[in-house]
């Protein structure tokens, strides 16, 4: 059974982009939300296996929304997808539990491979989640 | 008012950023983008408001704010064939597919500014880390318009204008090999923010 | 009309188009057209009917705080000072002013103190010209886009054109 993703980014190019390669290691995409507000209501609702999270975003930022999500849920797998790359906001993000921080503009293959190894984790979803 | 040497200076310093945003650049188009021109500028408000060029045909960019050690505003801006050519490079579409601007469309160039623009700030962020400055520069997510230049960048150069009739500002013109982009990222400090800049000098 | 008979700070296109930098005034008669771009500034022209003598102002911000330099960028210094400068072109014929606003847009909808300039400016030249007692007969201001502002100083129509709508005429 695919595991299920949530994209959050506000850049419908980019949400185009994460899904076409996310599809192609054999990912289901749950849904999508544009801003970190979104987010938070689509995970609760979508229970996804792997969140992608962008960080400057309207409304709530991605930082504040990986907060909330994981404080809803503290199983929550989410993944920042972002293009500050400064260390102390890389920190911040790992101490509220995101399991890794990906840099924009992101090599597609690098991309890939992360999907693909997220996927073949063990269980139905990571964290016991079921699919 | 910064001096000759002072603006020579700050050309330096904000080199690397222009280096990074351009290899950002470069990367997330999948084509090389070169810097065309890279400078630090302080003119009379009436002339920085034609940097974006004097004629009356409306332009397109996309504006972020920045908070942080250093505030103020981040501009890229490009005329219609540069944009459209732009996206669709980053479509994967022939050159001259685009032309209107969508939320597909804008979206690539909003993406194009937040990827560019925090190359741009991360460089700077670094750079403060290394005076032992707080570093942490954040960006406002990126705004759309479509308007006359110099409209646009009177509205970027307001902070500063309400204390001086000049304006400090630094410019990188963007070439896009085998494409009609020209683009050009434009960042206005607030007044507050070029006595910082300033002391990274010494 | 030579550039110098329009007034300093002045940049002529051609004999007949005159535009208006920022923070800048320039002064017209009989004919051709005064211009200026405006996004978050304001675009004042005041204009006498009967000898078709024309203003344009482009405001910058609403106080000099007692700045003696570039009249024309503060609300305060530039109206007096348009006055005087048709004034001294008609030398002492009275003057009976009608005056037209545009601008004062807040473009991206910024925060804090940038955010109202707009609208500063427009109340501070409004009031500045109640108490000279000129008549506002047109005004197109605020909104979030940026305006090209027109004046014929044979007519004293004042063309606004806006990126994206049809012109419109004050």
């Amino acid at each position: 059974m695919a595991k299920r993703l949530l994209i959050v980014d506000d850049a419908l190019i980019m949400r185009k982009r994460i899904k076409e390669i996310a599809q192609q290691a054999g990912w289901e995409v749950a849904g999508e939300a544009a801003d970190g507000a979104e987010a938070l209501q689509k995970h609760q609702e979508l229970r996804p296996d792997l969140t992608t999270m962008d960080i400057v975003m309207p409304k709530m930022d991605g930082v504040a929304a990986l907060r909330a999500v994981r404080e809803q849920d503290a199983s929550a797998q989410v993944v920042m997808v972002s293009a500050v790359d400064q260390r102390e906001k890389l920190a911040e993000c790992v101490r509220l539990g995101a399991i890794d921080f990906i840099v924009k503009p992101f090599d597609p293959a690098n991309l890939l491979k992360f999907f693909e190894k997220i996927g073949r984790a063990p269980g139905a979803g990571i964290g016991g989640r079921q699919a | 008012m910064l001096t000759e040497r002072q603006l020579d200076a700050l050309t330096t310093v904000f080199r690397e950023g222009a280096q990074d945003a351009s290899l950002a650049c470069s990367r997330w188009v999948g084509r090389s983008v070169e810097i065309a021109v890279q400078r630090v500028e302080q003119l009379d408000m009436a002339d920085a408001v034609a940097v974006l060029g004097a004629s009356e045909e409306p332009i397109t960019s996309c504006i972020m704010a920045i908070e942080g050690r250093l505030t103020g505003g981040l501009i890229l801006a490009f005329d219609d064939a540069s944009g459209w050519a732009l996206t669709d490079l980053l479509l994967e579409l022939p050159l001259g597919s685009c032309s209107a601007w969508g939320e597909l469309e804008r979206s690539a160039v909003l993406e194009t500014t937040n990827i560019v623009g925090c190359a741009y700030l991360n460089s700077l962020s670094r750079l403060l880390q290394r005076l032992d400055e707080p570093p942490e520069l954040m960006p406002s997510p990126p705004q759309f318009a479509r308007d006359y230049a110099s409209a646009i960048l009177q509205s970027a150069f307001l902070n500063q204008v309400m204390s001086s009739d000049t304006i400090f500002l630094t410019e990188t013109r963007f070439h896009l090999d085998g494409a009609p982009a020209n683009w050009n990222l434009l960042f206005v400090p607030d007044a507050e923010s070029i006595p910082v800049l300033q002391r990274m000098l010494t | 009309m030579t550039a110098q008979q329009r007034g300093a700070n002045v940049v002529t296109k051609s004999v007949l188009e005159t535009t208006v930098k920022m923070g800048e005034i320039a002064v017209s008669r009989d004919d051709g057209l005064l211009r200026t771009l405006l996004g978050s500034c304001l675009g004042v022209v005041l204009y006498d009917r009967r000898w078709k003598v024309a203003a344009m102002a482009h405001i910058v911000l609403p106080e000099s705080r007692g700045q003696k330099e570039h009249l024309g960028k503060f609300a305060d210094t530039a109206i007096p000072e348009m006055i005087r400068r048709l004034g001294s072109l008609l030398g002492d014929q009275p003057l009976k002013l009608t005056a037209k606003m545009a601008g004062g847009a807040n473009m991206f909808a910024l925060n804090g103190a940038a955010a109202s300039i707009g609208q500063q400016n427009a109340s501070a030249v409004e009031k500045l010209l109640e108490e000279r007692r000129i008549l506002i007969v047109g005004r197109h201001l605020g909104g979030t886009q940026g305006r090209r502002m027109a004046l014929d100083v044979a007519t004293g129509i004042v063309t606004i054109d806006v990126v994206g709508a049809t012109s419109t005429e004050l």
